[in-house]
């Protein structure tokens, strides 16, 4: 496959990167709401080096492939849950809001639910076992600080409002397809003329 | 006003291609990056914002060929190098250095925000409409162009000595972004592009030194002599032929044709 002309002359460095690679990236989990009044569902993770970059980051990625209203951006070392992978912390600290997520089977998304106030986040997973009624029934739960969570602002720019189709790969059909073979037939003849016209000649 | 009187269309014609020319040729650029960003997350994001320049310029584009009657694919890809009206920022290779592309779309990001702001106030309602919509989209590229200053700026010794070359050596190239072109007085008498180009120019190098302050960067430029002419006027520097003889190759297989 021929590459664009512009990469045949890539800079390609020779010497040994003067930085070395500090891996200084944070893993985020990034939720969207697709709709107002609709609620805030897991759409991914990213990584980044702060909470700006990885709203940044998360506009393009989730914010554009589909229509959204508002994002949030967390590190995923602040979710505390009732899995092993997000352990939960007793160190109190002052009484706070936790922001609660509930993934009701195995390979659902997870949904924000309510928010409920405690000093630490084991406190806030138990308060809300108890006042979330399916919480029990449910295969996952989180909590996560609501203080670490980056909102977009109301009204915030997120999904385009100007002509986006040209973003859809729907020009690369059958009658494209058959366009470029054409082409490339054409010019293979004009190509075996060519040649024919210097052997002969 | 809902027509342009015939007198004014051929500056308005080449205002509106200022900014569609611009912003495809920086679109294009910008997606060069497409595979080779820094960070993965970044080269999605990049790559992302470069479809959007090429959005803006195709609204452009649409506007100027209702104006002109020609197809936006035909005045995007159809024409002869003097025929186009960039400025020389947007015609320049990065060569692959992300300090150069970072710096580049820092510049224009800044100065189309106010070109922008400038057009919503016009008193043709399709610009303004036009200029609302896409004004709003830019604010987020400026968020990201700055973010990404201040974070290069504010780095390693590398980043901030890559940052600050980049800067020395486009910031003299941004300025023709300010070229004025023949007939701009009229479009400004007009309402048609109302406020000042002096105005622009202090604003923008005002922001731009307000944010290279908080990199802990610096730029120093002079503005030339305004009879010197550049892209606005169809004087190129020598990249873009190269760079249309890429972009425009399917377009010249077959001119015209609806792929």
């Amino acid at each position: 496959m021929p590459t664009s002309k512009i990469r045949q002359d890539l800079p390609i460095p020779t010497d040994d990167l003067s930085v070395p690679v500090t891996g200084d990236l944070t893993a985020y989990a990034i939720c969207t709401r697709r709709n107002a009044g609709e609620p805030m569902i897991l759409a991914g993770y990213l990584d980044a080096p702060d909470d700006q970059m990885a709203m940044i980051f998360a506009k393009e990625h989730y914010g554009q492939d589909q229509e959204c209203v508002e994002i949030w951006a967390f590190p995923s070392r602040v979710i505390a849950g009732t899995h092993a992978d997000h352990p939960t912390s007793n160190e109190a600290g002052e009484c706070r809001s936790f922001q609660t997520f509930l993934q009701k089977e195995r390979g659902e998304v997870h949904v924000a639910d309510t928010k409920v106030q405690a000093n630490c986040s084991e406190a806030a997973l138990e308060q809300a076992k108890q006042s979330i009624p399916d919480a029990a029934a449910c295969h996952n739960l989180w909590v996560v600080d609501w203080k670490k969570i980056t909102a977009t602002r109301e009204g915030e720019m997120i999904w385009r409002t100007t002509d986006q189709t040209y973003r859809l790969a729907r020009g690369y059909s059958k009658d494209v397809r058959r366009k470029w073979e054409a082409i490339r037939a054409a010019q293979e003849v004009d190509e075996y003329q060519s040649e024919d016209l210097q052997n002969t000649f | 006003m809902q027509s342009i009187p015939d007198n004014l269309k051929p500056p308005f014609a080449d205002l509106l291609l200022a900014i569609a020319d611009d912003k495809l040729m920086l679109g294009h650029r910008n997606s060069d990056w497409t595979g080779l960003g820094p960070i993965l997350e970044e080269d999605i994001a990049f790559s992302s914002l470069a479809q959007d320049e090429i959005a803006h310029a195709s609204a452009f584009y649409e506007l100027a060929g209702e104006l002109l009657g020609i197809s936006s694919d035909d005045l995007a890809f159809g024409r002869t190098p003097e025929e186009y009206r960039c400025a020389a920022i947007v015609e320049v290779p990065d060569d692959f250095d992300w300090a150069s592309a970072i710096c580049r779309q820092f510049f224009c990001d800044e100065y189309d925000m106010l070109r922008l702001k400038r057009m919503t106030i016009s008193n043709y309602t399709p610009l303004a409409n036009l200029a609302g919509r896409i004004l709003a989209e830019e604010q987020v590229h400026i968020e990201h162009s700055e973010e990404w200053v201040v974070r290069l700026g504010r780095g390693t010794d590398e980043a901030r000595q890559r940052m600050q070359k980049a800067i020395d050596r486009l910031a003299p190239i941004a300025l023709w972004l300010f070229e004025p072109f023949d007939g701009l007085k009229s479009l400004i008498d007009a309402g048609l592009y109302p406020g000042s180009d002096f105005d622009m120019y202090d604003t923008w190098t005002t922001r731009i030194q307000d944010i290279l302050e908080k990199a802990e960067l610096t730029m120093h430029v002079e503005i030339g002599d305004p009879d010197d002419k550049g892209g606005r006027r169809g004087v190129h520097t020598v990249h873009l032929e190269p760079l249309l003889n890429e972009m425009c190759e399917v377009y010249r297989i077959e001119p015209g044709v609806a792929w």
